[in-house]
Parts: structure tokens; sequence; C-alpha cells
């Protein structure tokens, strides 16, 4: 149901564009790093670190338009929720970009190293990765609960590949594998997506206390 | 019967094992057009002792009518009636045949919307229920008093004028004053009508400061408009809609998570 | 007329603030005119009421040389004017008192051409003291009543048809013809065998039932009052009873119903909140109304014509009393007295017109509308002054 003040809806409906807006845009970096590690593009990878900027940018925006609605409209109930976790949502997002940042930089070292056949190991978990955190965006923009619930499931699965990933890189350093270098920056893109991961889940939390104000995050 | 006594000493009133409720609402209906149309429908509510309750609504829902109900001051309307159910206080029914309006309101004061001190000196509205309660001692007036006007923080501004009209007081002033004069017949609850409506935002946040304070020794219940003020200031909120009690919780709950609709709606401001 | 209005629509394409045409100026200037006149119609019949009572009347009251008031006019009763001429063919008028005076110091003095002239002597003394005793009386008894029945009306009675019935029947008393209450007055106060009086003689045949007060010798006795000023007062407060009422609810009413909430959640009872949380801040309402009610008391004539005045009465009440204590006062409420509006009457419409009574008449006049008028600014400014110190 609508409210009384269509300024306050427009207001409102307005936060809920701009969380999904800036959600679009770090699953955009997210991908775009990988895609230039795969492709061998590395100003695909140098894209996303400047467009870094644009994210952190969008934060600060939702900051802007989530005080101003404390401020004005003294939102209560599904309303202040909403606002309250559009503000940690967006925190969640900013360090997806921040991560996707990772990978690109990763991603540009290894490609200066020279090609390397251990890149396609990450794919499945990539995969999951992008699985989450576009499950979780969907989640936020249609207030799916359920949908948030099952990213939280989802988890599992990214940190499995992930531990398998790091596990088997390691021991192929171990085992003398080179260049030790590249192999390494792997893992730490693996690290990378494993924490989009965690913050995928994050999001998901903070859905879940918009349609049922529980608290579920440590539990 | 025993004669009533003249003081008010909430010591002498019955008292209340502290996990009971101080004032049982249970089914009442009541009609402004003896019994026609009920303005309230099957209220059931329990208001626990030295906690601020706050009833919120749109107007006309009904919860000014079910506060004039506590302290039966919608004995004034000839046509006036409690069509079922009842309210107990301190445990007794407070519509029975054996009850007199007036002790009941020794006990139950009550705060008005407008701010209503009677154009006497200072002293003489904080020591107006006293006296019609036939107490002349000096000395024990002088400390009601006194006690009063610190108790409702008023005592520093006023304490040099005693004698000068209340009117010459602010608003705010004014209101607190009607506060003063209501805690110095020492009643066990407090009803406030809305008693910030007239102020301004700096003397409205002197009485919700008040209120915060007085808590330790009343039990307070407070009708408002304003919903802030009610997340404010009360631990209960009660909120009505169209002469029926929607939804009774803790403040928190009814203003972050209230479990239905209608209330939801109201508080956040949706088309009701 | 086609030609006219393309010129104004030009014009007011020009000018939308043009002036009106001509002929609702002329309209406009009529209309005003008419009301202004009327108006100042009424201002000239109060200035030509004013202006020619006080031409007349002031010369009667006031004086060139101290004290600058006629004492006399204030300290006699009306009295016979003796007019003659001395030896000298000198004119002399003097009041009755003093003419018997006169022939007794000079018993041989010569007298001739004597004219008497009717209440054109003397001063008013008898009919001011008359009229101030009925309006005494009459508020007292007014008040009484007026402010316990808007009490009721207003604080205790249930609102509903009864109440309002009550009220309209009290408001048709005040259309009443004040001749009508006169009647009713005489027949009721004066006659009806319900109305006590202390006296040494009962009047037997009128007495319903006489009670002998023992150890005096005197008795209670049920025979009406008479013609008296307490009958004239009964009379008068029955008819000013509307307007007190009226003034007196008006007042509750206007108490804030704040004060009276306040008061009741304090654990005051209805009488308690009446008492000192209405009444104290009604009174000043009331006090004004009724000082409006005392002038119109004071200036009926019909009412008492038959229930209390008397045209000429030699002494004042108490003057020409007996018995002691009960008997005394009963004696003195029981007595016909004199009364300004009446005194008026008789001078001016029951006298022969006469160049010796017009100083009577002026003067009486004049000193009456003082006297009202003086009512009417005092409750005036005590209003503007209550007004300005009672504000909630």
């Amino acid at each position: 149901m609508a409210h009384i003040l269509k300024n306050y809806d427009d207001d409102l409906s307005a936060l809920k564009d701009s969380v999904v807006e800036m959600g679009t845009q770090a699953l955009a970096a997210m991908e775009k790093a990988i895609k230039g590690l795969s492709t061998n593009d590395v100003e695909l990878c140098y894209d996303v670190i400047d467009e870094d900027e644009r994210i952190d940018q969008q934060e600060k925006k939702i900051d802007e338009q989530g005080m101003s609605i404390l401020l004005r409209f003294n939102p209560v109930a599904s309303d202040l929720r909403h606002v309250l976790s559009s503000i940690n949502i967006c925190r969640s997002l900013e360090r997806i970009g921040d991560h996707a940042v990772n990978i690109a930089k990763r991603a540009r070292k290894i490609l200066k190293a020279g090609e390397l056949e251990e890149v396609r190991l990450i794919d499945p978990l990539v995969l999951e990765a992008r699985k989450i955190v576009s499950g979780a965006l969907t989640a936020f923009s249609d207030v799916d609960e359920q949908l948030a619930h099952k990213v939280i499931e989802m988890d599992r699965a990214v940190d499995k590949i992930h531990k398998a990933l790091s596990k088997s890189l390691s021991n192929k350093i171990s085992g003398g594998a080179q260049p030790t270098e590249s192999l390494l920056n792997v893992i730490f893109i693996s690290r990378s997506l494993e924490r989009i991961g965690d913050l995928a889940v994050n999001i998901a939390e903070d859905i879940v206390f918009i349609t049922s104000a529980e608290d579920i995050r440590h539990t | 019967m025993t004669e009533t006594s003249v003081t008010t000493d909430p010591a002498a009133a019955p008292s209340v094992a502290s996990n009971e409720p101080i004032i049982a609402i249970d089914d009442l209906s009541f009609s402004y057009d003896l019994g026609k149309t009920n303005t309230l429908r099957n209220i059931s509510l329990e208001i626990p002792a030295g906690k601020v309750t706050a009833f919120i609504g749109p107007s006309g829902c009904g919860k000014s009518t079910l506060l004039r109900c506590l302290n039966r001051m919608n004995d004034l309307v000839d046509t006036a009636k409690v069509t079922t159910g009842r309210i107990s206080i301190l445990g007794q029914d407070i519509n029975a045949p054996d009850v007199e309006a007036i002790e009941l309101r020794k006990h139950v004061g009550m705060v008005f919307q407008k701010y209503n001190p009677f154009p006497k000196s200072i002293y003489e509205n904080v020591a107006y229920g006293l006296r019609v309660q036939g107490i002349k001692n000096k000395g024990i007036l002088d400390q009601a008093v006194e006690e009063s006007l610190q108790k409702a923080a008023l005592w520093g501004e006023v304490k040099d004028r005693l004698d000068s009209s209340a009117l010459g007081l602010s608003g705010g002033q004014q209101q607190r004053l009607c506060i003063a004069r209501t805690i110095a017949v020492k009643p066990r609850i407090v009803l406030m009508d809305e008693p910030c409506s007239a102020l301004d935002p700096i003397a409205t946040a002197r009485i919700e400061e008040l209120i915060a304070e007085l808590q330790e020794d009343f039990t307070i219940v407070i009708v408002t408009h304003n919903m802030q003020q009610a997340t404010r200031v009360s631990d209960r909120t009660a909120f009505f809609y169209l002469g029926e009690l929607i939804e009774y919780d803790e403040t928190q709950i009814i203003f972050g998570n209230p479990s239905i609709k209608q209330t939801e709606d109201y508080v956040s401001g949706r088309f009701g | 007329m086609p030609e006219k209005s393309s010129a104004t629509d030009a014009r007011s394409v020009q000018n939308p603030f043009r002036s009106l045409s001509s002929k609702q100026k002329v309209r406009d200037g009529i209309a005003t005119g008419v009301f202004a006149f009327f108006t100042y119609f009424i201002l000239a019949c109060v200035v030509l009421i004013l202006g020619k009572i006080t031409y007349d009347g002031a010369p009667v009251i006031f004086q060139s040389e101290a004290p600058f008031v006629n004492t006399d006019f204030f300290s006699k009763s009306p009295m016979t004017l003796h007019e003659f001429y001395n030896e000298d063919g000198e004119m002399i008028r003097l009041d009755k008192d003093d003419f018997d005076a006169y022939k007794k110091a000079n018993p041989d003095a010569v007298i001739r051409d004597e004219h008497t002239f009717s209440y054109a002597g003397g001063g008013i003394l008898g009919p001011l003291v008359g009229t101030a005793m009925l309006v005494l009386f009459c508020m007292v008894a007014a008040l009484f009543i007026g402010i316990s029945a808007a009490i009721y009306l207003n604080e205790y009675a249930k609102k509903g048809r009864v109440v309002n019935a009550i009220r309209l029947a009290i408001m048709n008393l005040a259309g009443v013809p004040s001749i009508v209450f006169g009647l009713f007055g005489f027949a009721f106060f004066c006659f009806s065998p319900i109305f006590p009086v202390f006296t040494g003689n009962p009047d037997w045949e009128k007495s319903l039932l006489t009670i002998p007060l023992w150890p005096s010798d005197g008795y209670l006795s049920f025979q009406g009052w008479g013609n008296s000023v307490i009958a004239g007062a009964a009379t008068l407060a029955v008819m000013v009873l509307p307007v007190i009422i009226a003034a007196c609810e008006e007042s509750l009413k206007a108490v804030p119903k704040g004060f009276r909430e306040a008061s009741l959640a304090l654990g005051a009872t209805k009488w308690q909140c009446i008492r000192t949380a209405v009444l104290p801040y009604a009174t000043p309402g009331i006090l004004t109304a009724s000082i409006l009610g005392i002038t119109r008391v004071a200036g009926e004539t019909a009412p008492i014509m038959f229930t209390a005045a008397v045209a000429s009465k030699g002494k004042l009440p108490w003057q020409d009393t007996e018995g002691s204590g009960l008997y005394w006062v009963s004696n003195v409420l029981t007595q016909k007295v004199e009364a300004l509006p009446y005194h008026i009457y008789t001078v001016s419409g029951k006298l022969p017109a006469n160049e010796a009574l017009d100083d009577m008449r002026y003067g009486s006049v004049f000193v009456f509308l003082l006297l009202v008028i003086g009512f009417a600014m005092i409750s005036v400014v005590l209003r503007s002054r209550f007004r300005k110190k009672l504000k909630w």
C-alpha cells in the first residue's frame, strides 16, 4: 500500500533503484575482471580498476538518499528496515566492487607473466559466485525472502569449491609447479571470489531483516 | 462501608503485586448515546504498573474516549454509558455502584490537551486538589506544593513567584504546572490526553523528559497524535482504529515490526 | 450601446483597474447615503433628547456658587410650591415648609395673590430613596434566584428537551409587556395571602393564617404584602429574571470547559467545582449584566404603578414606622414608596402643564438620565476591564 506522502514513496523507490543499480555495477565489475583474465584482455582489467570510482560514488549517493529519508520522513517499521538494510547492502556492494578490483589487479599480473593453464580451474567458482551475487540482487529487487535463504545456502558450495581449489593449487606450488607467483595470484582470485560469496550472504541476511525483522546474522 | 480517608497517600491505597496489571480492561464497549452506537468496541488490554503506555490511532478512533473512561470523566456526558465489559483499577471495578468517581479521580489524575491552569496564583493551582479534599494546614500545603513543583521540574523557575498568576507563565510552564497540580494529590495513575499538542518542540521535549522521570512514581497512560512522541516516551503502545483495539505490544514492536498490517500501515503513514 | 461597450472593452485592455462606470458610482453613492442618513438620524435623536434635557435640567441641578449643586433638590422630598406677592409686589416662591416657616416668622406679613402648585417644590429625595430600595431588593432577589436557576440549567440539568423547554419559557418571560408584570405582581404579591408580614395589628379579613408571636404582642400574618416596596421589588425581580438568567448562563458558558474538567479530575465534587472553578470566573460577567439589569429595573414604571409606587409621601419609609426589630423591618418593607420614574410620570403626565413645574420636571428627568447613563458606563468599563484581566 502506498504512503500518503507521494514524495516518501518516490524517495524510497529511488533508494531501491540506486541499490539495484549499484548491484548491477558491482556484478558487472566482477564479471569484467574475470572476462579480462579468461580472454587475456588486460584492457578490461584496467577498465575495472578505473570504474571502481563509479561504484564508490554510488555508495555515497545511497548514503545521502538514505539519510535524507531518515531525516525527512522518520520511517518506521518495514520502511525503516528497508532504509537501514539498503545502507548496509551498499556497504557490501562496495566491498564486492573492491574485490572485483583485486581480481582485476591479480589478473593483470597473471597476464603479464604469460598464459597459465590453471586459470581454467577457477571457472566453477566463478559460475557459483556469479549465481550467488545475482541471486542476492534478485532477492533484493523482488523482496524475496525465500530466494535470500537460498543465497545463504549457496555460499556453502562456494566455500567448498574455494577450499578444494586453493588446496589443489597449494599442492601444485609445493610440488614445484611454475610460475609460483601466478599460481599464488590464482589462489588470491579464488579467495576474492569466496569473499564475494560471503558478502552476497550479508546482503541476503539484510533482505531477511527487511521482510521478517529478524536479525539472522551470526546465528 | 468505611469512611474514605481524606488523605490520598499512595501507600494507603490498595497495592498490586508487581506482575499484576494496575489497569485491566476486559471486553469494554462504550457508548456516547446510551448504547445506540458503540464508540469503543470490545476493548481488552492490561496496563502494567510503573510503565508509560501510549494510545495511538487516527482522530475519532476512541483513544481519548478510552482514556476518559479510566477516571470516569465521561460521567460528565449525560448520555455516556459503558455497554459491556469492565475496567478494573487496582483490582476494583471502577463502574461498580459503590465506587465514587470523585474518590477514583484522586487516584487517577488527568492532564489535558490544552493546558488549563486556573486563573489563580501558581501556589493555589498546585494546592487546589488538596484544598478540595479539605486540607487547610499551611505546612502540609507548602510542602506538597514544593514537592510537586520539584517533581514537575518547575520549582526552580517559579519558586520566587508562587503568588503571581499562573497565566503569566509560558505555555510549556503552564502545562508543567498542570502536571504538578495533578501529582500534588498523589495519584497512582496519571492520564495524559495529548499533553503536548499545544506546545512548541522545546516545551514538548521538556514534557517528554518529565514523563520519563515521573514514570518512577506513577503509572502513565498517554494519548498522542504524535507517533514519534509515542516511540520516545512509551514502553508499550496500543493502536486503536474505529473504536477497536487493533494491536497492543511493546512500543519497539509496534513501531519496529507490528504484527498486524493495519498497524504497520498507520505507523508508517500509508493509506488506511 | 455596442459602441460604448467596445470602447469599454478597449479601455479594459489598457487598464484592468479602471474606475467604476458613472452609473455604478451613482448607485453606490445612493446606497452609502441612505445608510449613513439613518445612522446619523438616530444620532440626531440621541443628541436632541440629551441636549434638550441637559439644557433645561442642568440649571436646576447645578448652580454657579458653591457647592455648585442644588443640595435642596437632593435633600428634600417633593412638596407643594407656594407662590405669592409680598407687600412690595415682589413675587416669592417658597416650598411648603419654607412657606410655613415664613408665615410663622412674620405673622403679619402681607401675602397677596397666593397660588399653590402641587409637587413643584422641594426635591426628589423620596423618589430617589424609593427607587434605590426597589432596585436593591429587586436585584438581591433576582440575582439569588437567577444565578441559582442559571447554575441549575447550565451545570446540573441533563441536556435535553425539558431543559430547552424551560429555557424557552424563561426567554418568553422576557417578551411579556411590563404592564402585565405589574398586574401580576398586584394580584400575586400584593394580595395572595401566602406572603407573610410581621405586624402588630393584622388584617383579619385578608389574612389566611395569623400566628401570634409570644411573648411579643405581634403576629406573623399571611395576608399578602399589599402595595409595598417589597411587592414592587418582587414584581421587578420577576420581570428582570429572564435577563439575569440569560446573562448568567452566558457567563457560565464563557468559563472554559477546561476549568471544570481540571477541577473534577483533581477530585472536586460538583459543587466544589462550581464554587471554586466556575463561579469566580463567571462573576464579572454576571455583575456587568446585572448592572445593565439595574438600569432597566430602575426605569420601569408600569410594574410598580400597581404594586409599590405612590405619588406623594411625606416621609421617608423609615421615618414613618412603628415597632422594633422584625416588626420594624416588616413595616419598612410593606410601605409604599415614591419612585423616580413614577414621580416623573406624575409631574409630567398627570398634572397640567405649568411653568412652575418645569424645574421639577426637567430636574428629575435629568437626574434620572444621569443615573441610567452612569450605570451603563460602569457596566461598560467593568466589562472591558474584566475582559482585559481575565484572558484564558
